[in-house]
């Protein structure tokens, strides 16, 4: 077994998100956690699973690791602590309880997980009469992004001849050490980010948040939007259409932002364009890790009002500003100043975030986690019927939209908090979504 | 800068920069490869775009993104060496 480190700085991507963890919880949110749950018929080897999670050296690294900084003005860092942090809780539910979000039971659905004061990711396992079971993996986003968790559940469960994800796979190497000269080369990098970040986030922009602070605890809603596979091929045909064909995300994207569009028309919006960051994974493909950390870089998109309200005109700006992007070198620029910020404190560090769009941030959170357990037809024993991410919605900007697909299926999630959208747009965003999909004519 | 309209040549070029850029270690590049199993995803495809004006000259329209164009590392040069003969002039 590797020595794995005891100490380790927070990648730039980690400090984002820890942020974002501190600033929901001041708005009574949730934090900044995330869930994948799948549903097993019966058939899931229980004493196999659970010898598994006991004596994964991943996950046990990291339920021990804890964010601490040791010294004001020194950039947070990931230490491990000795204290006892169980992993899998079982749970037994009689029939017909539980119905929450996706049939969990409240205490799964709400764990709340601060990657400051106890573990940072929870494997719960839900027994239903039928003898079917949900699987959730929880975890903080300051821990890992969803890729990184699609790598824990297949570390727990290898598929075909190909070996899981080992602890040799955990970490990034050039997390535990940068060179000076890379560092520098980093940080002239850095410079050229915040050119972009100010021209994308000139006002006027549109957001769905009130101008007043809310005076109460905010809430968040999911919703969860299915679709069949006959409705994906119609949506995969589509997309080839609209010239999308190997960027689906962004056939994704404009029909959300479609959508998004008809609710800014109703509350008068004419000039606020519509800005959406999306991240993107920056690992390497085809192989194994690295499993923790948020080995993220983001694209910036701008959207005018004038382009929102053709899914076509929407794609060809996205191809086109996605290529501009990549061209300078953005997502690694972007990365390299998230990094340079690093040591500021949390609140201001978040503060400062939120400068270059004059503290909206963004219009919507967007991501498509792409093709989730590919070739999983079961887990341990138990086949997979479904499989559901469930992420926390940021305030700002109060909505995310999330993709994904299983098998032949692709899923939405729509996330929102209540002082955002109101149930009658949600209901508008969902038809605008499921139209931009499914049904409106090329335009 | 003369575009590059040798197939081959364009073929051993993207195969390399793939294995240098996104493939993680152990993955298997040739000609026959098909570009999502290389690691060729949406933004890695526009790097790759961006290699070839960079290396062989040659501006490769959006309308050439097609399915069959993208089936594989060969698939791909094969489009790129049309491209840049068709902007011979």
């Amino acid at each position: 077994m590797p020595n794995l480190p005891r100490q380790i700085r927070l990648a730039a991507g980690d400090y984002f998100m820890h942020g974002q963890d501190r600033r929901m919880r001041r708005l009574g949110l949730p934090g900044n956690v995330c869930r994948v749950s799948l549903s097993l018929d019966p058939g899931l080897n229980v004493p196999l699973l659970r010898e598994r999670i006991q004596q994964s050296p991943i996950l046990d690294w990291m339920a021990h690791a804890r964010v601490v900084r040791t010294f004001p003005l020194l950039p947070p860092r990931w230490r491990i602590v000795e204290d006892s942090s169980p992993v899998l809780h079982e749970h037994h539910l009689p029939s017909g309880a539980g119905a929450g979000v996706g049939g969990l039971p409240p205490v799964v659905a709400q764990r709340d997980l601060h990657p400051g004061q106890g573990p940072a990711i929870a494997v719960d396992l839900v027994h239903y009469p039928d003898e079917s079971r949900q699987l959730v993996l929880t975890w903080s986003h300051t821990l890992m992004d969803a890729r990184g968790a699609e790598f824990v559940l297949r570390h727990l469960n290898p598929v075909g001849a190909k070996p899981g994800p080992t602890a040799e796979n955990l970490v990034n190497p050039t997390q535990l050490k940068r060179s000076l000269a890379e560092r520098w080369r980093r940080l002239k990098m850095a410079r050229s980010s915040l050119k972009w970040l100010r021209e994308s986030g000139r006002e006027p922009l549109f957001t769905l948040m009130p101008a007043l602070q809310p005076g109460g605890r905010c809430s968040s809603h999911l919703r969860l939007m299915p679709f069949t596979q006959e409705e994906t091929a119609a949506i995969d045909a589509r997309s080839q259409s609209f010239n999308a064909g190997f960027q689906r995300s962004h056939f994704y994207l404009a029909a959300a932002l479609r959508g998004l569009h008809a609710v800014a028309a109703l509350r008068g919006n004419r000039d606020g364009a519509y800005l959406v960051p999306v991240p993107h994974d920056m690992r390497r493909r085809g192989g194994n890790g690295p499993i923790f950390s948020n080995q993220l870089s983001i694209l910036f998109y701008r959207i005018e009002p004038r382009l929102a309200g053709s899914l076509s005109q929407i794609v060809a700006e996205l191809n086109r500003q996605m290529m501009d992007q990549i061209r300078a070198q953005f997502p690694d620029s972007c990365m390299a100043a998230l990094d340079l910020f690093k040591p500021l404190p949390l609140d201001y560090y978040v503060r400062h975030l939120g400068q270059p769009s004059g503290g909206k941030f963004a219009s919507l959170c967007f991501s498509d986690s792409g093709e989730t357990c590919q070739g999983m037809a079961d887990f341990v024993g138990g086949p997979i019927q479904r499989v559901t991410h469930l992420v926390p919605t940021w305030r700002p900007p109060g909505l995310t939209v999330l993709f994904w697909r299983y098998g032949q299926q692709l899923s939405s999630l729509l996330s929102w908090v209540d002082d955002c959208l109101s149930p009658s747009e949600a209901d508008l965003l969902e038809r605008g979504l499921r139209a931009g999909l499914l049904e409106e004519a090329i335009s | 800068m003369t575009p590059q309209k040798d197939p081959k040549i364009i073929t051993e070029q993207l195969c390399q920069f793939v294995r240098e850029n996104f493939a993680a270690e152990g993955v298997v590049c040739n000609e026959q490869s098909p570009l999502g199993e290389v690691g060729v995803d949406s933004f890695a495809l526009v790097e790759l775009l961006l290699f070839c004006e960079r290396a062989f000259g040659v501006r490769v329209p959006e309308s050439s993104m097609t399915r069959s164009n993208l089936a594989s590392v060969a698939a791909l040069a094969k489009c790129i060496a049309e491209v840049a003969r068709g902007s011979q002039p």
